[in-house]
């Protein structure tokens, strides 16, 4: 028995159109045994992270989720569902996304086919024909190459065979997929009643705006494979594309801006010198036992977690303020770090008040740390350019 | 800035001209409605039309007034007060009336912001009665009042002592010309509007008439006579009533509807000739009466023109087979968005062209009124059948395609999920082409029914 992989399918987060929420896709594609997920919404990838954590929460028995987006576009060229194979491509994509929207109205995105050209290397693309079946698939098969699927969907009309004969014929390898809105077809009047309000008009005066049957549903692999009983080829190349797309949400980790250090410095050896330093003149006479002790914690915690290049950027709005003659004065829990004093962050002595760092950082609590410095208001501004 | 144009009822510290935002300090739970004032004026002009029960003159006086000239209709009541009582009634709103010799007395008192809601002002007695009133009452400009209270005349008494010679050379003429319609001497002209015609006709027989070949002759000169007066005004009727009064009393009527507004007497004689054999004479009619009940503006035309002749034939058509067969049953298929097969036709009138769209999937040319259950052979679970059964005779499938599958319109029907046809169009091995449908699915608690519900040739 093939393995089965829906790889268009359109979350809540295609506004109007998508009627069912991450969660319940992928627990009811759990409970066919989907292997894989292929998040599609309308020119966003808005709909991805909640997919991804519901098919983590499930754990094994879960699809895997490829993250990607359905992108709409303002000329001719049919629907396109661009999914990243690896990261770099999912660079490109969000890059994509980002461009047509700020080209677009606002709420909109408005995408042409010669953007494509920057974002094509490295994804895997599905090509949904229009409805009546004509267009051009020149200009995307020089883009993709073979990387480029053809959807072939069962539209439950009555010349859906003829149609995927005609679409067999353009060269383009089929891709089976049911073009997905809904988790179940019980969902089918919310989708009529999101369908009313997009076009701005009643259930009694849709007619035609409404779908005539509510077969855009998650389906099991058997029911998939019975429905292409005449080109089971289409649902081979579900899971052969599935497998070509090895990018996942958990390959992305925060990236903080670039922070400069001296040349062969790391920034964890650059803060702690700098931290020695500043010691050094706050206490001219020998830096006490107990308050080398609390640096050298602090130290280990800041470097263990990573966050040494934020100490230093802060150090340098201090140092700049305090060259130009600026008032400033760090406040809150910030004021638990010996650290911070040393840099000069902070002005209070770790000698006359007890400090109490797991108040500011610990390694329990993944957040990043926060450091409230106050400036003196009239020349805010000036910082903050 | 949003202000109050009126309040309903009075409440302390709200008043006209007073902003939105103010009056719903000082009342909270104010209901506001838009103010609409071309609709407040057709709507006083209804009603004066409609208050020509009590009398012939009646005219608005906007924004929230009416004339109504009473002298002589009071005869129809014992008194003059039980006339105002039965117009306060017919009024059923909250009003104030007032009934002088005069107009601007009539006007002063109803205007008059205290006292009683019906007042009557004896014969003579105008001079009395608004004594005590300011003159604003009297519909005198704002600066003359001013300037009149600025010497100390702030009563209708104190200016009528004024000799009127000094009032003009101080104030104008208009003050002296509202005083003088307010207390007698002068005439204020109002616009009456005229009644509207009616359209009617009458003909009154000499000797009772019985017989079928007497009425076609007076409908044919009735009619004439209407539709002479309809041309001139260039108006034709869209509907038309006949009224026989037998010598007994009783009455007899008639009616004919058109599909576009005629004023063809001889059409029109012929229609309601038509219906003469369920006329019931009687002893003998003695009264007849032709009018028409609704008319409309009809621009002139041609007598002969392609299309526009064939269209006049075509309403000649529909009126005579309204008249034959009923109103009810003429009618013309016009398209309604649904993709249920036999919910996408409704029904509209016959002169209405619609436009159709081609369809997105296959239709049958004909569509039977009601699916007809067949037996059918088909394999599981969604292909075509290979052969069915109908009215007894078994017919084998030569070719096949489908399923199209329409679901059930959940808003109407229900939301089961098998609630869904799939439909096929089907070619018989002796050729017939039909449109076969499957109702709800196999596998599910009740089993599927097959119906065979239109043909392509």
């Amino acid at each position: 028995m093939p393995g089965y992989a829906e790889l268009v399918v359109a979350t809540a987060f295609s506004f109007l159109r998508g009627a069912s929420h991450a969660t319940e896709l992928v627990a009811r594609a759990a409970e066919l045994g989907i292997a894989a997920l292929g998040i599609a919404d309308r020119n966003t990838v808005a709909g991805v992270v909640r997919a991804h954590t519901a098919s983590r929460e499930l754990g094994p028995g879960a699809p895997r989720i490829l993250p990607g987006a359905r992108l709409v576009f303002a000329d001719a060229t049919p629907d396109l569902v661009l999914l990243p194979r690896d990261r770099a491509a999912w660079g490109r994509l969000t890059t994509l996304l980002t461009h047509g929207k700020a080209q677009g109205r606002k709420g909109g995105c408005t995408l042409f086919l010669s953007d494509l050209e920057a974002a094509a290397a490295g994804q895997a693309a599905i090509l949904i024909p229009p409805t009546d079946g004509n267009f051009d698939p020149r200009p995307l098969q020089k883009l993709f190459g073979h990387n480029l699927s053809l959807a072939a969907i069962r539209h439950w009309r009555d010349d859906d065979a003829s149609r995927l004969r005609h679409l067999a014929g353009f060269g383009i390898p089929l891709l089976a997929t049911g073009d997905i809105l809904m988790h179940t077809p019980e969902r089918r009047p919310l989708a009529d009643v999101l369908a009313c309000i997009r076009e701005s008009t009643t259930l009694e005066q849709a007619g035609s705006l409404l779908a005539a049957h509510a077969e855009r549903h998650l389906k099991p692999p058997a029911e998939m494979a019975r429905l292409f009983a005449a080109c089971p080829e289409a649902i081979a190349r579900t899971m052969a594309v599935a497998d070509s797309c090895r990018f996942s949400l958990d390959q992305l980790t925060y990236e903080y801006p670039d922070e400069p250090v001296p040349p062969g410095c790391t920034p964890d050896g650059h803060l702690a010198a700098l931290a020695w330093e500043g010691a050094a003149r706050r206490w001219p006479q020998g830096v006490p036992e107990n308050v080398r002790a609390t640096m050298q914690k602090e130290l280990a915690v800041i470097a263990e977690l990573g966050y040494a290049r934020y100490f230093l950027t802060v150090h340098d709005i201090a140092v700049f303020a305090r060259t130009r003659g600026i008032l400033c004065q760090g406040r809150g829990s910030a004021a638990n770090s010996a650290v911070c004093y040393a840099l000069g962050i902070t002005a209070v002595d770790p000698t006359k008040i007890e400090l109490l760092f797991e108040r500011f950082m610990s390694a329990e609590r993944r957040e990043p740390p926060d450091i409230d410095i106050d400036f003196e208001h009239e020349r805010r501004e000036e910082v903050i350019q | 800035m949003r202000r109050l144009a009126a309040i309903w009822p009075p409440a302390p510290g709200l008043h006209e001209g007073q902003t939105l935002a103010e009056a719903r300090a000082i009342l909270p739970d104010l209901e506001v409605l838009p103010a609409d004032p071309a609709a407040d004026a057709g709507a006083l002009e209804a009603l004066a039309q409609a208050a020509t029960r009590f009398t012939p003159m009646a005219a608005a006086d906007p924004p929230d007034g009416l004339w109504l000239d009473l002298t002589g209709c009071a005869a129809l009541w014992p008194d003059e007060a039980s006339m105002l009582w039965a117009i306060a009634a017919w009024l059923a709103i909250p009003a104030r009336l007032a009934l002088a010799g005069t107009t601007g007395a009539a006007w002063a008192l109803a205007h008059a912001p205290d006292g009683p809601e019906l007042r009557l002002c004896p014969p003579g007695g105008e001079a009395k009665a608004l004594a005590r009133l300011s003159p604003t009452l009297l519909r005198v400009s704002p600066r003359a009042v001013a300037g009149l209270r600025r010497v100390g005349l702030r009563e209708v008494a104190a200016l009528a002592r004024i000799p009127r010679g000094e009032l003009t050379t101080r104030y104008g003429k208009e003050v002296v010309r509202r005083l003088g319609q307010a207390l007698g001497g002068e005439e204020e002209p109002i616009a009456w509007p005229p009644p509207a015609p009616a359209w009617e006709e009458r003909l009154d027989f000499a000797e009772p008439a019985t017989t079928a070949s007497t009425f076609e002759r007076a409908l044919l000169h009735l009619a004439g006579r209407l539709c002479q007066r309809l041309a001139a005004g260039g108006l034709g009727g869209l509907r038309f009533s006949a009224l026989f009064r037998r010598t007994d009393g009783t009455a007899a009527r008639m009616a004919v509807g058109a599909a576009r507004p005629m004023r063809d007497a001889a059409r029109l004689a012929r229609l309601f000739a038509m219906q003469l054999d369920t006329l019931d004479p009687g002893l003998g009619i003695e009264t007849m009466r032709l009018s028409a009940e609704a008319v409309e503006k009809v621009a002139p035309c041609q007598a002969l023109l392609g299309h526009e002749a064939r269209t006049a034939d075509l309403a000649a058509l529909a009126d005579s087979l309204a008249v034959r067969l009923g109103q009810a049953r003429l009618w013309r298929p016009a398209p309604r968005p649904s993709h249920v097969p036999e919910r996408s036709l409704a029904r509209t009138g016959v002169m209405q062209a619609p436009s159709w769209l081609a369809p997105a999937t296959p239709r049958p040319l004909r569509l039977l009124a009601r699916p007809e259950p067949i037996m059918a052979t088909a394999p599981v679970p969604d292909a075509p059948p290979l052969q069915f059964r109908w009215q007894g005779t078994l017919h084998r499938v030569r070719a096949a395609s489908g399923p199209e599958r329409i679901a059930a319109e959940w808003w109407r029907d229900g939301a089961r999920p098998d609630r869904l046809r799939d439909y096929y169009r089907v070619e018989t091995a002796d050729g017939a082409r039909c449109w076969l449908f499957r109702a709800g699915l196999h596998g599910m608690p009740r089993p599927p029914r097959w119906f065979l519900h239109g043909f392509f040739a």
